[in-house]
């Protein structure tokens, strides 16, 4: 055991016990971040902030939320908003924050891609940040389900549904999910569970590898610059804090950020204080009714890119049926940005506008994206200047894989051959 | 410089991405509808006239895919519309006919009494309490007639007379009753007097005289709505018996307590206007109520699904402040702190 002696103060005390001193300068007071960045930088502390946001007021709604079928709608609509001092703002912070939350992670996300933060070094941040992406989507999924609204049991029912094609077991693996053949009661139950359990636990602690993963290669930056960290964290250190090409997580990268929070907050409260609905589907506010279906059913506005990729294809092709295209589809679409370090064969780091292929690959692959987005909710039925939607769909989600797994190794691989640029 | 236009291109690609999803996607979901129009007979004929011309281009459409069956379909269901058009039209004029100002509260109490409304419907003001209860009245019409203190005061006089004369077409429920499947309220062809219109004015004079000047939210939504609908977080239940409610209607009307959230006050006025404009074949009559009523029972949804605007709003001023100072004192702590690092 160490040797104790009688301490001089509280920082102290906890020093000789725990090492705070030594703590605080790994994670805070000499962690390292480029000082060439931008306000893009500031996301991951701004999810931090939503996340934990959606900690405390999910926390409040859980004492007065009651998952039962036939109490949930109105232990939302009813206890919570109307009878429990401020309800009404936890629920909408807890609700708006739920959809920002997805806003600000793909600004995050496209960032990462922009800067090329994926590559050489820093694979696992992206691969942990993506698998933040698919925890997300399952905990806003579940989360959705459980005020018990129209849309909710209808998404719900739809979604669960989709494991119905997974060949040979389909039908039992929807059972085993719902707990019922339809959904009912067995599976707002256990969606609850995942929501408020489980789900929560796997994400703090990918959370936390999230950061880990950062702590070694370092943010990327601006310019996509190799910092040599060791040199400038001395330069710092001695004094020359001008020159050196790093700031500390604090107070230099922590005191912008404050900033960027505070004016971040003020758009925040705007959204819940006098437009939360602009994330709530009107049709939620009617209790799930299982004899009535709603006229479209359509997810939340961060899942419609994929749902559009879900219904892009529908015709069979080649004797596969579109049911089954759609759905590998849809299932390859979850997970397809994980593989960005292998569709990118350069090893170029650096913004998108210094690499010309890669920077109209990019600003394309947005686009489809926002095409996606729209086109998912509208109705398939439709027509859109003279072009049907399902075609809309169907050519926006072949852009979606041709982007990814043809064009952009083959504009990566010139870039290489050209030796980066 | 840069991080102000990095910022404008995130700024409107989200705008364009918030655009597409809310206000297009809406808009194309729920199509357009005429405004809402308390004028009922220009109403009224309007829309017949939108469902005439929706018919005909169903008919063009049914005609380029050239199934007859589908073309004789399309024709019958013009010819309706056509009627349809016509039916409002003549009964409109009729109702428009009638000379208002001659008629006469005193008379107007007689035909009441002659035409036999007291039969079904009380009239508490005039110390005619309703001929039956609740249960029994659901066993006897499927739904509760409503007691008619406040009509003079939720009804304009056009609307009244044209309820008066007939029900079906006044409560646009065609579509539902029938000669075979009569609306339990017959129409009214005169209770004994020289001239029907003169008749109709004097009833409308008499429930206008008798009915009270201020009636609260409450009152107008319970007169207005409650026969049918519950409006549980305000704890209102309604007065017709289940059973025969679902029976009556086809299903039981839904709960109105967060219809505000769910439908909008906007959608609930043209609804609560002119029901089928909006949901086409529902068993909901139109409710007919005049501007100032209609208001009141928009404002009790109000109350009942969204309590809290008022506090959300005031308080959101609050927070707004407080992160906007929190955002000063972040920016002159980075002042602070980044002065020596560049």
């Amino acid at each position: 055991m160490a040797q104790i002696r009688k301490s001089t103060g509280i920082i102290d005390w906890l020093d000789q016990r725990m090492a705070v001193n030594k703590m605080m300068k790994v994670l805070v007071s000499e962690y390292w971040i480029p000082k060439n960045i931008n306000f893009l930088w500031a996301m991951g502390v701004i999810l931090t902030t939503l996340f934990v946001l959606l900690l405390i007021t999910g926390f409040l709604l859980m004492m007065y939320y009651k998952p039962d079928i036939n109490l949930a709608f109105d232990s939302v609509n009813y206890t919570i908003m109307k009878e429990v001092e401020y309800g009404w703002l936890w629920r909408h912070i807890h609700a708006v924050a739920a959809s920002v939350i997805f806003l600000i992670i793909y600004i995050h996300t496209f960032t990462a891609i922009y800067y090329g933060s994926y590559k050489k070094g820093r694979e696992l941040i992206w691969v942990s940040g993506m698998l933040l992406f698919i925890l997300f989507s399952a905990e806003a999924f579940s989360g959705y389900m459980l005020p018990w609204g129209q849309m909710s049991y209808w998404a719900a029912m739809v979604i669960t549904n989709l494991f119905g094609g997974i060949p040979v077991i389909g039908d039992a693996v929807v059972e085993w999910i719902r707990g019922d053949y339809a959904v009912s009661d067995s599976t707002l139950t256990r969606f609850f569970m995942l929501h408020v359990c489980l789900l929560p636990l796997v994400l703090i602690a990918v959370i936390a590898l999230h950061f880990y993963t950062l702590r070694i290669p370092h943010v990327n930056n601006e310019t996509g610059e190799e910092i040599d960290f060791d040199i400038e964290a001395e330069k710092y250190l001695k004094g020359d804090k001008a020159n050196a090409k790093v700031i500390p997580f604090w107070p230099g990268f922590l005191a912008k950020d404050f900033m960027y929070i505070g004016f971040f907050m003020i758009f925040f409260f705007y959204l819940v204080c006098f437009h939360f609905n602009f994330a709530m589907d009107p049709i939620n506010f009617e209790p799930g009714n299982p004899l009535k279906t709603p006229p479209h059913i359509y997810p939340e506005w961060y899942f419609l890119w994929q749902y559009e990729i879900l219904r892009g294809f529908f015709f069979d092709i080649f004797g596969f049926s579109a049911y089954n295209i759609g759905l590998i589809a849809f299932a390859f679409a979850g997970i397809a940005l994980f593989f960005m370090p292998i569709y990118d064969r350069s090893d170029v780091v650096a913004p998108a506008h210094e690499r010309k292929g890669f920077f109209v690959w990019f600003w394309l692959l947005v686009i489809d994206m926002i095409i996606l987005t729209i086109f998912g909710k509208l109705p398939a039925d439709g027509v859109t200047m003279g072009i049907s939607n399902s075609w809309i769909g169907f050519y926006s989600t072949i852009t979606f894989f041709i982007l990814l797994l043809v064009v952009l190794p083959i504009i990566t691989t010139l870039e290489k051959k050209r030796g980066g640029k | 410089m840069r991080e102000l236009k990095i910022l404008i291109v995130v700024v409107v690609l989200s705008l364009i991405t918030y655009w597409g999803i809310e206000p297009y996607a809406h808009s194309i979901m729920h199509p357009k509808v005429d405004p809402v129009n308390y004028n009922f007979a220009e109403g009224d004929v309007k829309q017949a006239e939108v469902v005439v011309s929706k018919r005909e281009a169903d008919l063009e459409s049914a005609k380029k895919l050239g199934e007859s069956a589908k073309i004789k379909n399309a024709e019958k269901d013009l010819q309706e519309a056509k009627d349809s058009l016509e039916e409002y039209k003549t009964f409109w004029a009729e109702i428009g006919a009638i000379d208002f100002k001659k008629g006469n509260a005193q008379k107007g109490a007689e035909v009441f009494m002659n035409a036999g409304c007291a039969g079904c419907h009380g009239l508490e003001v005039a110390g005619m309490p309703a001929p039956m209860d609740n249960a029994s009245a659901s066993e006897a019409y499927k739904v509760v007639p409503p007691d008619l203190s406040t009509a003079g005061y939720l009804y304009d006089d056009a609307f009244l007379a044209a309820v008066i004369k007939n029900p079906n077409i006044a409560l646009k429920l065609k579509h539902k009753f029938n000669d075979e499947n009569p609306y339990p309220m017959p129409a009214f062809f005169g209770a004994g007097g020289e001239d029907i219109n003169q008749e109709l004015a004097d009833m409308v004079a008499y429930l206008k005289s008798v009915a009270p000047k201020e009636v609260s939210d409450e009152k107008v939504f319970a007169d207005s709505c409650q026969r049918c609908h519950d409006m549980k977080y305000e704890k209102q239940y309604v007065f017709t018996n289940r059973v025969n409610l679902a029976e009556y209607m086809g299903s039981n009307p839904p709960d109105l307590s967060m219809m505000i959230r769910s439908k909008g006050a906007d959608y609930l006025h043209k609804f609560i206007n002119d029901t089928q404009k909006m949901l086409p074949g529902t068993a909901m009559p139109r409710v007919g109520l005049n501007k100032k009523a209609e208001e009141q029972v928009v404002a009790y949804m109000q109350k009942a699904g969204d309590e809290k605007k008022a506090e959300r709003e005031s308080l959101g001023i609050y927070i707004m402040i407080y992160f906007l100072i929190f955002g000063i004192f972040g920016w002159l702590w980075k002042r602070k702190v980044w002065s020596e690092l560049h």
